[in-house]
């Protein structure tokens, strides 16, 4: 084995480095939702002996939609999003991988229009400075969330689609 | 707009889309094409659909789930359930019927049911004759009781969407998922006998004594959970917090069988489900808020009126379209998209939204088995090892079963409606 065989190559040292990234959000929002139960039960237990704490909920659920987000991009990643099998699994591997880009495809597009149209929103939160009710918190937080998750979701939808067309034409060369 | 709302969304899904692109592609096109409505309007719905309190619950009750299996309490409660059953007739079928109400009582996940169920009593039951196809039907189907036994994801889901109180939905659903979990029971009994299936051991007092002094954690859980809830001390959502926790001290210091790492793990597992769950539900609030907007439920409604249905006529038609829907969606999408559309139907006919909650959960629950698309089915597959069509035909006595329970559930509305009077 020489040098250069040990040594990984950029495209390998690149995908260790996504894996490590994938599973530092993944635990994060592990963190996250342990978090949230914490400050639910907090809130709950607080209430009962009557204090009252003003805006839990609100952290709660502006908590749980950035973890919806964030963990729609991880899942898109993972191709683990709900989806009906009825073709896909009657079909052979190239069919699957034609399916997979058009599929992704749309979904790159519809999530990159959600983002833009986010994007638009989240613009007009910022011009008007609107807060939450009971934190005072800037809207622009929670809002942000959705064009974070949308347009992320658009890049790694894009970036599968590249992908599953290099494979494709892979496996058409090879077999030339 | 037909093209946008229906033709395109379901060769989307046909495809293999997936169910949030096929509603986001299929509002999209028809806010581009048809709309006046400015399309920033999207983020505005779709956030709408998502600050929702009682959405919490989802990411609380799937973390509780995750944190049973992990910290063991679902082995436990089959080994309860083994020693209370003793030498029925059928014993470990009666339990396999058992062990997943119970299991459903705490978790409300009916893939997780399956998966814990499968792995710890399938080799018992090839073991004692019950045979492949037999045992793998039991499994895959007992699973879907779990979305009528409180705590239920998909009542949640049904409650948010159709604005209905969610107590009084987990109280709507104890009575009909014990008739589900009886009559499946006594099919397992009858079957058994005609089998000639041994009886396995006998009724051991000491066991069961000690089986329930080693389970008495697990076996409070749904009691606490419930308690809160209907004792008034705290919502569906806090008590979903309260699992978890519960969940953590007797995973981690009473049985002592999970590490802080697997507590983490189960978070991180518990974060993905839930995105998969709720991106489909900002997604159908969405997709729901066109359709209302376009006039789709009064058209419905309205050309429900004019077929003038009897009540039994209409549910009959809805438990059809349920079923074959049941059949190739999962039961979040299913209940996501199908509640909007159907509630004012619902409401014209004069049937209880909260009994049709019960009505549609059971529906879904069917689903969750039945071919080609049942979740458990693929679950039980992977854990058991069968082949799909081994499961297949497994799973048909089951499905006529609880179909059977499902004409009970309909057309005897008190059987859901009692418990709620009392809250």
């Amino acid at each position: 084995m020489t040098i250069e065989d040990k040594a990984a190559s950029p495209s390998e040292a690149g995908a260790g480095l996504a894996s490590f990234a994938l599973s530092a959000v993944r635990a994060l929002l592990g963190v996250v939702l342990i978090g949230l139960v914490l400050l639910n039960v907090i809130n709950a237990v607080a209430r009962a002996i009557g204090e009252v704490v003003i805006g839990v909920d609100e952290v709660l659920v502006f908590g749980m939609i950035w973890m919806v987000m964030i963990g729609m991009m991880l899942v898109t990643a993972d191709r683990s999003h709900i989806a009906l099998e009825i073709l896909t699994a009657r079909v052979g591997p190239r069919a699957v991988n034609i399916l997979s880009i058009i599929t992704h495809a749309v979904m790159a597009a519809s999530c990159g229009y959600a983002a833009v149209q986010s994007f638009g929103f989240v613009q007009r939160i910022v011009a008007s400075g609107q807060t939450s009710m009971a934190l005072g918190m800037p809207m622009v937080i929670p809002h942000s969330a959705l064009l974070v998750g949308f347009a992320g979701t658009a890049v790694i939808a894009a970036m599968i689609v590249v992908s599953d067309v290099r494979q494709l034409s892979h496996s058409r060369g090879g077999r030339a | 707009m037909i093209w946008t709302l229906g033709a395109i969304p379901v060769t989307l899904l046909v495809i293999g889309t997936p169910i949030f692109v096929l509603l986001l592609t299929g509002a999209i096109l028809t806010f581009v094409s048809f709309m006046t409505v400015s399309p920033v309007a999207i983020h505005q719905i779709m956030f709408g659909g998502l600050e929702n309190y009682a959405l919490l619950a989802i990411p609380f009750f799937i973390f509780a789930g995750e944190l049973m299996g992990a910290a063991g309490i679902a082995d436990r409660l089959i080994v309860w359930v083994l020693a209370l059953i003793g030498r029925m007739p059928g014993s470990l079928g009666v339990a396999t019927v058992g062990a997943s109400t119970l299991i459903g009582a705490i978790s409300g996940a009916s893939v997780a049911t399956v998966a814990a169920v499968g792995k710890s009593i399938y080799p018992g039951l090839i073991r004692d004759g019950y045979g492949q196809r037999f045992s793998s039907g039991l499994v895959s189907s007992s699973g879907a009781i779990d979305i009528l036994i409180p705590p239920s994801i998909a009542m949640i889901l049904y409650g948010a969407s159709a604005e209905q109180s969610i107590p009084k939905l987990f109280a709507a659903g104890v009575l009909p998922g014990l008739l589900m979990a009886s009559m499946m029971a006594a099919f397992v009994i009858v079957r058994a006998l005609q089998m000639n299936i041994p009886r396995s051991g006998k009724f051991d007092l000491r066991l069961f004594l000690s089986t329930s002094w080693r389970a008495a954690p697990a076996l409070f859980m749904p009691a606490f959970v419930l308690g809160i809830i209907y004792f008034g001390y705290s919502s569906p959502t806090e008590a979903g917090g309260f699992a978890c926790l519960y969940a953590i001290i007797v995973g981690r210091y009473i049985y002592r069988s999970m590490s802080w790492q697997d507590v983490l793990d189960a978070a991180a597992r518990s974060a993905m489900l839930t995105a998969q769950i709720l991106v489909i539900v900002a997604t159908a609030a969405l997709f729901s808020w066109i359709l209302t907007i376009s006039g789709i439920p009064r058209a419905l409604t309205e050309w429900l009126q004019a077929l003038q249905l009897s009540q039994w006529g209409f549910l009959m038609a809805i438990n059809i379209i349920l079923l074959i829907v049941g059949c190739f969606l999962d039961p979040t999408s299913a209940i996501l998209v199908l509640t909007p559309l159907l509630i004012p139907l619902v409401k014209t006919v004069g049937v209880d939204p909260i009994h049709f909650g019960i009505i549609m959960c059971t529906n879904v629950a069917i689903g969750m088995f039945t071919p080609p698309f049942g979740l458990n089915i693929f679950v039980a597959r992977t854990v058991l090892g069968v082949p799909l069509e081994t499961i297949y035909r497994g799973v048909l006595p089951f499905a006529v079963v609880q179909i059977t329970a499902l004409l009970i559930i309909t057309y005897w509305p008190d059987l859901s409606l009692i418990l709620t009077r009392a809250i």
